[in-house]
């Protein structure tokens, strides 16, 4: 061979022998540049391989572990999203406002009269604000932002969980995005009135039970069943009993009226008066058969920290959580969802008994005349038209109010984006996303006075009465201002992260028809009336529409 | 010269990154989510994999011996034998019609699959929580490797069940485990071809144990 033909045949060797030899080469620096296959039979890999005892213990999360997965499941897509849309609570009637009670079918004179009404209202869906009594306007159940960050997250457990994980928040909200709040009493109304022809005092005061729930019809509930997988009814009866009825029972505001006849015609007569209404509503029993609501006075300390240190593993299926470990952590994850309802609930559910400890003074004007003073027939002898209208004040008081927090302005600082997760923050972090998850599923309960402002009614009715009984129908207005809130005890974190108008009532309409049946018994100077009576709500805004029947025992004498 | 120069060369050419590589990556989310995390795929455990990879390969193939020679790990008729080479000689074993080596090559088979169990113990302990999240992972290496039907999907299934419990069962051959070893060992190389950050993590470990020793 030719000295040339050697040197380009070593060299054409060496050239391409280069790059293995250069594999083996020892140089741990350069470990992670080796081919794979270089690098599984590295002498160093191997002796590691052969004289290391590699075991996997961990039992808690760090900051860092735990911010990571957070961040890599959306978490901050889904904090810039509010749950609560609004934080108000729902508009209630207190019961001596029903058109229920002193019925006054007897339009002649009489001195006393005493009365016992036994009646049963529902609401059967209440307002969450002036025109939806669907419980997606009061939570972001259908919130396009808030739900694809949700669905990002879902796909992202989707993902990483494989088959395991199939749940799709937009289709699961929208099963409930109907849901409401029920409201039912059922009690007793006394009432009664003294005085002389010219004055009159009149007093009623309810005893009764309360009933709040929270509602979704049955098709609906077929669909969760289907969607989500049935429960047995000792299940639903056991979440119903703990976390979806508020009841109690009590006595509720007492009304007191003074009026004085004003004018006294032979077919008419008008009577102008001053009333007001005493809080002495209270619930004698709390939780018959549901839960009093408490809401909850947030601490820094949540279990979200044990949540999300110990228990995430678990929970994602991500670590070597024995099965004891896993059922504690999915009982946190009840139990902190549970709690969220809870709050929710002491916000929906807890209606007072009466005007919530607000005392009011009102006016009010009542007139009466037969149907002869318009049209002079003898049939017409037996019609008369009563109406009453009133107007009430109702003065401010301190109750407890919620506020939701909007999400924090650092959820949308880039900066603050880039840097979340780096080890530095890791637990700066943590606590963050702690705080923020515990104010959106926590709306903030604070004193503060609310003012509930005017409600004005007006009630008219024909009556068509005989000697020992009578009919009646009528028609009914009532309305209540939007409340004011005043003296609100924000914290100072919390100033500018919250909307007080979200927490104020809105204004309350509704229009009712009324009507009766009534059977008289008279006896010389006193009569005792027997009736039946019913109203329901035609048209109503900001607060829902109900209905009320009634037997009623009147004593005239 | 020329000639065995120019077989050098081009031996060398195709052992090196020009040849089309055998490794796989698995683009799985969940392997991108914990790899390098230290509540994944960390320097520990991507040290137990290769651990559980060399040792099934050890019991494949051969333990390399202090002249870098393969040597079978077991014993059968005085003869140390890997299991590749008993899957080799079991048709002309069985074909012979002797009850006796018959029997011995059975009894031996169950004694190599206890023995994997005792290597993968550790390992199987280690994944048992996440069996469908791996179960993921194993589809998309055997897809990779066009074995639609391996047993290895099979063994991904029992994960959570009684150890072995598929294996003892329904491996009978040692051909089936022939196969069923390549696989996981192929599965276990894809799965520390594609934890990168994991790799570095244990590279790192390396060195840490190599200062301490000096």
């Amino acid at each position: 061979m030719r000295p040339i033909k050697k040197i380009l045949s070593i060299f054409f060797v060496l050239f391409f022998l280069f790059p293995a030899t250069h594999l083996r080469c020892d140089e741990l620096d350069d470990l992670e540049n080796f081919d794979f296959d270089a690098f599984l039979e590295n002498d160093d890999v191997i002796n590691t391989l052969d004289n290391t005892a590699f075991e996997f213990t961990r039992t808690k999360f760090d900051p860092e572990d735990t911010v990571d997965i957070l961040e890599e499941m959306g978490i901050l897509n889904i904090l810039e999203h509010n749950l609560y849309l609004r934080s108000n609570r729902l508009n209630y009637r207190s019961v001596i406002d029903l058109p229920m009670g002193m019925m006054d079918k007897e339009y002649c004179y009489v001195k006393n009269l005493f009365g016992l009404e036994f009646f049963f209202n529902k609401m059967d869906r209440a307002y969450f604000t002036s025109n939806s009594d669907n419980i997606c306007s009061y939570l972001a159940l259908t919130d396009e932002g808030f739900l694809d960050a949700l669905s990002e997250s879902a796909d992202k457990a989707k993902e990483l969980a494989e088959a395991d994980f199939d749940f799709d928040p937009a289709e699961t909200f929208d099963l409930f995005k109907c849901g409401t709040v029920q409201e039912r009493k059922l009690g007793v109304l006394l009432y009664g009135r003294a005085g002389t022809k010219k004055w009159r005092f009149t007093y009623k005061i309810p005893f009764y039970y309360l009933e709040r729930n929270l509602w979704i019809t049955e098709p609906e509930q077929k669909k969760i069943e289907e969607q989500l997988g049935e429960t047995d009814p000792e299940q639903q009866d056991m979440f119903q009993d703990q976390h979806a009825i508020s009841d109690k029972l009590g006595i509720g505001d007492t009304r007191i009226a003074f009026d004085y006849m004003l004018t006294n015609h032979e077919r008419s007569c008008s009577r102008i008066g001053a009333f007001a209404t005493i809080p002495t509503g209270w619930a004698m029993a709390k939780g018959l058969k549901g839960q009093h609501f408490k809401p909850l006075i947030r601490t820094p300390e949540t279990n979200l920290y044990d949540l999300t240190g110990y228990h995430l593993d678990a929970l994602l299926s991500l670590g070597t959580g024995t099965e004891q470990e896993q059922a504690e952590a999915t009982q946190i994850l009840t139990d902190l969802a549970f709690e969220a309802i809870d709050h929710m609930n002491s916000i929906l559910l807890e209606a007072p008994m009466g005007n919530n400890r607000h005392f009011g003074v009102g006016a009010v004007l009542r007139s009466m005349w037969e149907l002869t003073a318009l049209i002079d027939r003898p049939w017409a002898e037996q019609i008369v038209m009563k109406g009453r209208l009133s107007l009430e004040y109702l003065l401010p008081a301190t109750e407890t109010r919620f506020l939701a927090e909007n999400p924090s302005p650092k959820l949308t600082d880039p900066a603050f984006r880039a840097r979340f997760g780096k080890p530095a923050t890791a637990l700066e972090d943590m606590l963050f996303v702690e705080k923020e998850i515990v104010g959106k599923l926590f709306p903030y309960a604070v004193e503060c006075t609310v003012s509930p402002g005017f409600v004005f009614c007006w009630t008219s009715r024909w009556y068509h009465e005989r000697e020992w009984w009578g009919i009646y129908l009528g028609s009914e207005y009532w309305m209540r201002s939007r409340e004011k809130l005043s003296d609100v005890q924000v914290p100072k974190f919390l100033e500018e992260r919250v909307c007080i108008d979200k927490a104020r009532s809105p204004f309350a309409f509704q229009s009712k028809v009324l009507g009766g049946l009534y059977f008289k018994i008279n006896r010389p100077n006193r009569n005792l009336v027997l009736s039946l009576n019913g109203e329901t709500s035609t048209w109503n805004r900001g607060i829902g529409g109900d209905y009320t029947v009634s037997l009623d025992l009147e004593f005239n004498f | 010269m020329n000639k065995k120069l120019a077989t050098i060369a081009i031996t060398a050419l195709l052992s090196h990154g020009a040849a089309p590589s055998a490794h796989v990556r698995l683009d799985s989310p969940l392997l991108d989510f914990i790899d390098g995390k230290s509540y994944g795929i960390n320097g520990k455990v991507y040290g137990l994999i290769l651990q559980v990879r060399k040792n099934v390969r050890e019991m494949l193939l051969g333990k390399k011996n202090e002249d870098k020679k393969l040597v079978g790990l077991y014993t059968f008729e005085g003869k140390t034998e890997t299991i590749a080479s008993l899957a080799k000689k079991e048709q002309s074993i069985y074909n012979s019609g002797d009850p006796a080596k018959i029997e011995a090559l059975k009894k031996l088979l169950g004694e190599i699959k206890e023995d994997f169990l005792e290597i993968t113990k550790g390992y199987v302990e280690n994944i048992k929580p996440f069996k469908t999240q791996i179960y993921g992972l194993l589809q998309e290496s055997c897809k990779a490797h066009n074995k639609p039907n391996s047993f290895l999907l099979r063994w991904g299934e029992e994960l959570d069940g009684e150890a072995g419990r598929a294996l003892r069962e329904e491996v009978l051959t040692f051909k089936q485990f022939e196969q069923f070893c390549i696989d996981l060992a192929d599965y276990l190389e894809d799965m520390a071809y594609s934890a990168v950050k994991a790799k570095a993590l244990f590279i790192e470990l390396i060195k840490q144990s190599k200062e301490k020793n000096n």
